[in-house]
C-alpha cells in the first residue's frame, strides 16, 4: 500500500492549526470560578485518555457502553432510514405514488430534527425506540428522493440490452438495476449517516440516561467543560472512523469508476 | 443495378448458393405507425417486404429517420409492428418469442455493464441466453474475446478501454452466444474513422473465419446510414427513402473478398449507389 504522505501532511498540518488556535483561544479567555472558560487542547486530551480508561467522572458506564448505545440507535434507525427509504424511492420512481410522496417528502425534509426528535420522545418516551425512530423518520426522506432519482436515471439501453439478451428478472436485479443504484445509495447512506449523528445525539440529550449525546449534555450541566469537550472529541474520531470504513467500502465497490472524486 | 420492375422479383427471389440454410428473415408488408408529438400517427415504415437470404452479410440502408433502426428493432423483438408480419424459418416471430435466443444484437453505443469486468460482460449474455450449457461458458468468454482481439483485457473493466475496444467488447459479447443472425445498428458511427476501417475490416475475418471453422456462415444485418461502409462489408444492400420508410433499391455486391477500400470496383458501386441515393431517397 503506498502511503500518500502529501496528504497526511496536510491532514497533520491541519490538526495543527486547529490545536494552536484552540490553545491560545484558552490562554486569552482566561478563567472564571468554574475553572478555564476554554479548557486548553491538552486538559481535553488528558481527559479524552481519562474517559477511554475509565478514570474520572464516569456516570452509568464505561466510554464503550456509552459509543455503542449511540451507535446502536443509531445504526438501527439508520438502517431502517435506508430500508424505507430504498422501498418508497424504488416505488415512487416509477407509478403514481410519486405525485402522492411528494408533499410528505418536502415536509420531512424541511422538519427541523429539534422537532422530529421531540415528537418521537413525546410519543415513546426517552426510550431507545424513539431515538431510532428518529433517526429513521428523519433520514428517510432524504433516502427516498436520492434512489427514486437514482432509479429514474438508469440507462435505458443498458435494460434495453438486458431484455434482447433474454435476461431473466433475477439476472437484471442482479445485474443491472444494483449496480446502477449504487452510487445512489451511497450517496444516500453518506447524507443519512452525517444526519443520523445530529439526531441521535439531540435524543440522547433530552432525558436518556446513556449514549454520547447524554454524556456531552450530562457534563454541560456540571460545568464539567473539560469532560464535555472530551466526549466532543471522541465522537469525532468514532465518525471519523466510520466515515473512512464507509470510504474503503464505496471504493470497494465502486472500482470500475476510473478516477473517482474523492 | 436492378430497375424498378425485377426489383420485387429479386427481393423474393430464393438464394442460388444458399450453403448451408440457416435462418432466413422473412418481413412481409410491415409498418410501423408511431404517435406523432402532435398526436397524429406517423407512418416510420409504409408496406417493406424483404427476403433476406440466409447466410448473407445485408445492409439496411437509408438516412437518418427512415425507420431503419426500427425495422431492426422489429426483428429483435424490441418494438410492436403495426401491421405485416416477421418470419424466421417459417415461423411467424409474434407466436414464438423463443427465436429471439438465437439473435445477437450489437448497438450503435457499447452498451456494456460498466461495473462489471470485461469477461463477465460476456459472461452475462451467455448466461441471460439460457440455452448454452454452463460447462461451456468459460471457453466461450476466452474465444471469443480472443476473437476480437482482447484476450488480454478480460479483467479490465469497460471505462479502462477506448471507444473502439468498447465497441470489441460488444461484438464479443454478441458472437459468443453464437446466434444465427447478428443484427447490427450502427455499430461503428460514433468511432473515429480510423478505428472503424480496422473494425469493418476485423469483422469481415471474423465473419468469414468462423464460417471456415463451422461450415456455417452467420446472417449479419447491418443497419447504417454510410454507403461506403455498406459496399465494403455487404453482400446485399437494401436501400430505404426518407420517411415513411419504403424500399426503392436493392443491390448485390459480388465483389470478392478480401475488399478494399480503395479498390474500383468498390468504388465504382459506391458513387453509383450515392448518386442513386440523392435522387431517389433524399430528393
Amino acid at each position: 500500500m503506498n502511503i500518500n504522505w502529501r496528504k497526511f501532511a496536510i491532514l497533520a498540518a491541519s490538526f495543527f492549526t486547529i490545536a494552536t488556535l484552540w490553545g491560545l483561544a484558552s490562554i486569552s479567555l482566561g478563567e472564571s470560578i468554574f475553572g478555564a472558560l476554554l479548557p486548553s487542547p491538552t486538559t481535553v486530551l488528558i481527559a479524552v485518555f481519562n474517559i477511554l480508561e475509565g478514570r474520572g467522572v464516569i456516570i452509568g458506564g464505561s466510554a464503550m457502553y456509552h459509543v455503542s448505545l449511540t451507535l446502536a440507535r443509531l445504526g438501527f434507525g439508520l438502517a431502517l432510514g435506508m430500508i424505507i427509504g430504498t422501498v418508497l424511492g424504488l416505488t415512487a420512481s416509477k407509478g403514481r405514488l410519486e405525485r402522492l410522496l411528494d408533499w410528505p417528502i418536502i415536509i420531512g425534509m424541511s422538519l427541523p430534527t429539534l422537532v422530529i426528535v421531540l415528537m418521537f420522545i413525546a410519543w415513546f418516551h426517552a426510550e431507545d425506540i424513539a431515538a431510532v425512530l428518529a433517526v429513521a423518520a428523519a433520514t428517510t426522506p432524504y433516502v427516498t428522493v436520492n434512489i427514486r432519482d437514482g432509479a429514474k436515471s438508469i440507462d435505458k439501453g443498458i435494460i434495453e440490452m438486458g431484455r434482447i439478451y433474454g435476461a431473466n428478472r433475477n439476472l437484471m436485479t442482479w445485474d443491472i438495476f444494483i449496480p446502477s443504484l449504487m452510487p445512489y445509495l451511497f450517496s444516500a447512506a453518506r447524507y443519512a449517516f452525517s444526519l443520523s449523528w445530529k439526531v441521535v445525539t439531540l435524543a440522547e440529550a433530552f432525558g436518556f440516561s446513556g449514549g454520547i449525546g447524554f454524556a456531552v449534555y450530562y457534563n454541560f450541566w456540571m460545568f464539567n467543560q473539560d469532560l464535555m469537550l472530551a466526549w466532543i472529541v471522541i465522537f469525532f474520531m468514532v465518525a471519523i472512523v466510520i466515515e473512512i470504513a464507509l470510504s474503503l467500502f464505496e471504493k470497494h465497490v465502486m472500482i470500475w469508476k476510473p478516477k473517482m472524486a474523492t | 443495378m436492378e430497375t424498378e420492375t425485377d426489383l420485387k422479383t429479386t427481393l423474393k427471389a430464393e438464394p442460388p448458393d444458399s450453403p448451408q440454410i440457416q435462418s432466413k428473415v422473412s418481413v412481409r408488408n410491415l409498418s410501423k405507425i408511431f404517435e406523432g408529438p402532435d398526436g397524429k400517427p406517423l407512418t416510420v415504415i409504409d408496406d417493406v417486404s424483404l427476403e433476406l437470404r440466409p447466410g448473407r452479410f445485408i445492409g439496411l440502408i437509408g438516412p437518418s429517420g427512415c425507420g431503419k433502426s426500427t425495422l431492426l428493432n422489429i426483428i429483435a423483438n424490441l418494438e410492436t409492428l403495426s401491421s405485416g408480419e416477421i418470419r424466421i424459418d417459417g415461423m411467424v416471430l409474434k407466436e414464438h418469442p423463443d427465436l429471439r435466443r438465437r439473435l445477437a444484437y450489437v448497438f450503435q453505443t457499447p452498451r456494456l455493464l460498466n461495473w462489471r469486468k470485461v469477461k463477465d460482460n460476456i459472461m452475462f449474455a451467455l448466461k441471460a441466453n439460457g440455452n448454452i450449457p454452463k460447462e461451456e461458458w468459460d471457453a466461450r468468454v476466452k474465444k471469443y474475446l480472443a476473437m476480437v482481439g482482447l484476450e488480454d483485457f478480460a479483467n479490465s473493466f469497460p471505462l479502462q478501454l477506448s471507444g473502439g475496444m468498447q465497441q470489441r467488447v460488444g461484438i464479443a459479447r454478441a458472437l459468443a452466444i453464437e446466434p444465427d443472425i447478428l443484427l447490427m445498428d450502427e455499430p461503428f458511427s460514433m468511432l473515429d474513422e480510423m478505428t472503424a476501417k480496422n473494425l469493418r475490416e476485423d469483422l469481415t475475418d471474423i465473419w468469414l473465419k468462423e464460417e471456415a471453422e463451422s461450415g456455417k456462415r452467420r446472417t449479419i444485418i447491418f443497419v447504417t446510414h454510410d454507403i461506403g461502409e455498406a459496399v465494403f462489408l455487404c453482400d446485399d444492400i437494401f436501400m430505404m427513402t426518407r420517411r415513411p420508410g419504403k424500399l426503392f433499391n436493392y443491390e448485390e455486391v459480388t465483389v470478392p473478398r478480401p475488399r478494399g477500400y480503395f479498390d474500383p470496383k468498390v468504388l465504382q458501386i459506391q458513387s453509383d449507389l450515392t448518386r442513386l441515393f440523392y435522387e431517389k431517397a433524399l430528393g
